[in-house]
């Protein structure tokens, strides 16, 4: 019995010692900062993690804050460069709590925080980009290009009202793309279009080109090929035949008159075809023998 | 026996591809935490985060991703309705990217931002449009598709080390960079030129590689004929000559022999050819001739 009573009491000894511990304490986790409010006036933030104590609820409060960054895309909106064209610049923000006492007592909440934010953020982000001219956001020229220089003034321009205002700190403002109000796209894809159908038909004309060239080189080379060929032939053949009169007339010049009977001979041969008919007088060898013996007699 | 059980409670499992850390009273306890069995306190005492540091994590970006084929056509690109970004040159490209990473700080990696994904998201968005914005589209899309590709990495990386996420970028891979869909066919018209006119070149070469060599075996033969006709033209005359000299040597051995007998040979080959030989007398009115030879009594 005298057992009992006492295990009764352990058991409600423990349950009151939870309870106790429950209220009477807190923790404040590594990725937090903590505000005590008592009856709603701050009077403590404690930025070092681990286990405090409290007064319960409703003499002290625990505000807690997440201070690892927080991160958003700011709201759509067209901005305007100082070239006057129209652009769509979505930024995001990277944030968190630095200040958790003024945070509290600003902005109280991330929802809030984050439209706050956002037109602090937006409005810096018009104001940079009529700095800057359209070339700077796009160029192929890479020196041109400023989107980190203009992520950095943005963040200049914000940073400094954040933390006093907001207890914020602006940890970076990314530009996430870039684009172009949707009237101005038909004009750009036309443009685009146009661009292609040009290149399309200079590689076209180039390829003809080329080959074109290539065609005219190969013949004009064939040509000079041959005639080069064909000169060396002649030249040859007039070489060969001075060298041969050089040879004939070595020759026939030991006896002229022979050469001629010779050639004579041979133009002989030549001259007399199929229909040739011959006169002759009845003294020529050897027809005279026609004539029979007696003539020859009497020629004798 | 309940107490026993709140105590194992604190016992975890830390699997091989995590390491763990340990909040004590929400304070974070140096010791980083290896695989396998961890001894912790009981929750509230201790919290245990197990991290996953030895996964290959991966995200896809699609927010930028051409419209699928067959979508209807358009010809304007709106802002949020159709992901886009422009290149250096205005034009306007779609993307899709797939990243991979690991967590090298499991500390900064939990306690850096609670959104990591998203953030590390927004940070590759930036850093391709970034590179793409002082890219030309023929660049991009083809030479340097992979320097875009690399600088990207290089971007997001500098971006993630800078806001202390510890994480790192293994690999950012292109699943997917195009023109703007509606002229899409105008830059693949492009590609068949190009193509074209490559065929046209090639056909050129091979007509110049078969030309060529025609030619030059042409000159070749024509060179070796004449030089063929150069040889014989002066063997054919030293011949000439050779013969001539011998036969002027036999006709100053014996002149009147040697003309006679050359003269008879010409004669015999001459004769036969003649249709007719008509001989004329010495007196005049007589005329014999081969036909009436027959008659002659």
């Amino acid at each position: 019995m005298k057992q009992r009573v006492l295990m009764r009491v352990t058991a409600v000894a423990v349950v009151v010692l939870i309870l106790a511990a429950a209220t009477f304490s807190y923790q404040v986790r590594q990725n937090e900062h903590v505000v005590l409010t008592r009856f709603g006036k701050p009077i403590r933030v404690l930025a070092e993690p681990g286990l405090y104590g409290k007064w319960p609820w409703p003499v002290e409060m625990v505000n807690r804050f997440d201070v690892r960054l927080d991160f958003f895309e700011t709201r759509l909106a067209e901005a305007l460069t100082r070239d006057k064209r129209n652009v769509i610049v979505p930024v995001f923000v990277t944030w968190r709590i630095a200040d958790p006492l003024r945070f509290l007592e600003s902005l109280g909440s991330v929802p809030n925080a984050r439209a706050k934010i956002d037109s602090l953020v937006t409005s810096a982000k018009n104001t940079t980009l009529g700095n800057y001219d359209y070339h700077q956001l796009v160029s192929t020229n890479r020196d041109d290009v400023k989107l980190d220089e203009i992520e950095e003034r943005i963040v200049t321009l914000v940073a400094a009202q954040a933390q006093e205002d907001f207890g914020v700190e602006i940890a970076q403002v990314g530009i996430k793309r870039l684009a172009l109000p949707e009237a101005n796209t038909e004009f750009v894809l036309t443009r685009m279009r146009a661009e292609r159908e040009q290149f399309a038909a200079k590689f076209r004309a180039e390829g003809r080109q080329a080959a074109d060239e290539i065609r005219a080189r190969t013949d004009a080379e064939r040509t000079v090929l041959l005639a080069e060929a064909q000169q060396f032939a002649e030249e040859t053949r007039g070489q060969a035949e001075a060298d041969a009169a050089r040879i004939y007339a070595t020759a026939h010049s030991q006896d002229p008159e022979f050469y001629r009977f010779l050639r004579e001979l041979e133009a002989l041969r030549n001259v007399v075809g199929d229909n040739t008919t011959l006169v002759l007088d009845g003294k020529t060898p050897p027809f005279h023998h026609l004539l029979g013996p007696e003539r020859e007699r009497d020629e004798r | 026996m309940l107490v026993l059980l709140y105590l194992a409670s604190g016992v975890h499992r830390v699997a091989p591809n995590e390491s763990a850390l340990v909040l004590r009273f929400g304070k974070l306890q140096p010791q980083v935490h290896t695989p396998g069995l961890l001894f912790a306190w009981p929750p509230p005492v201790d919290e245990v985060i197990r991290v996953p540091v030895r996964s290959a994590l991966e995200i896809l970006l699609d927010d930028w991703g051409a419209p699928p084929e067959g979508s209807p056509a358009v010809t304007t690109m709106h802002p949020v309705r159709d992901g886009y970004t422009l290149t250096g040159d205005a034009n306007v490209v779609h993307a899709r990217l797939s990243v991979r990473y690991q967590i090298v700080d499991p500390v900064a990696a939990v306690f850096a931002t609670q959104q990591r994904e998203a953030l590390s998201e927004a940070v590759l968005y930036q850093s391709l449009a970034r590179v793409l914005a002082r890219t030309s589209v023929d660049a991009a899309l083809t030479t340097d598709r992979d320097l875009v590709r690399q600088e990207t990495q290089r971007l997001a990386q500098q971006e993630l080390d800078r806001l202390g996420l510890g994480l790192q970028l293994a690999a950012v891979e292109f699943r997917e960079l195009l023109p703007a869909r509606p002229v899409l066919p105008a830059f693949q018209e492009v590609v068949s030129a190009q193509v074209e006119a490559r065929v046209l070149s090639q056909q050129a070469e091979s007509y110049r590689a078969e030309t060529l060599p025609g030619a030059q075996a042409e000159a070749y033969r024509v060179r070796q004929e004449a030089m063929a006709d150069q040889h014989d033209r002066i063997a054919r005359a030293k011949g000439e000559a050779q013969s001539f000299k011998v036969l002027l040597a036999e006709s100053r051995q014996s002149p009147a022999v040697t003309r006679a007998r050359l003269w008879a040979e010409t004669w015999e080959v001459v004769a036969p050819k003649l249709q007719t030989t008509t001989v004329l007398p010495d007196t005049p009115g007589q005329l014999w001739l081969p036909a009436a030879t027959g008659d002659r009594p």
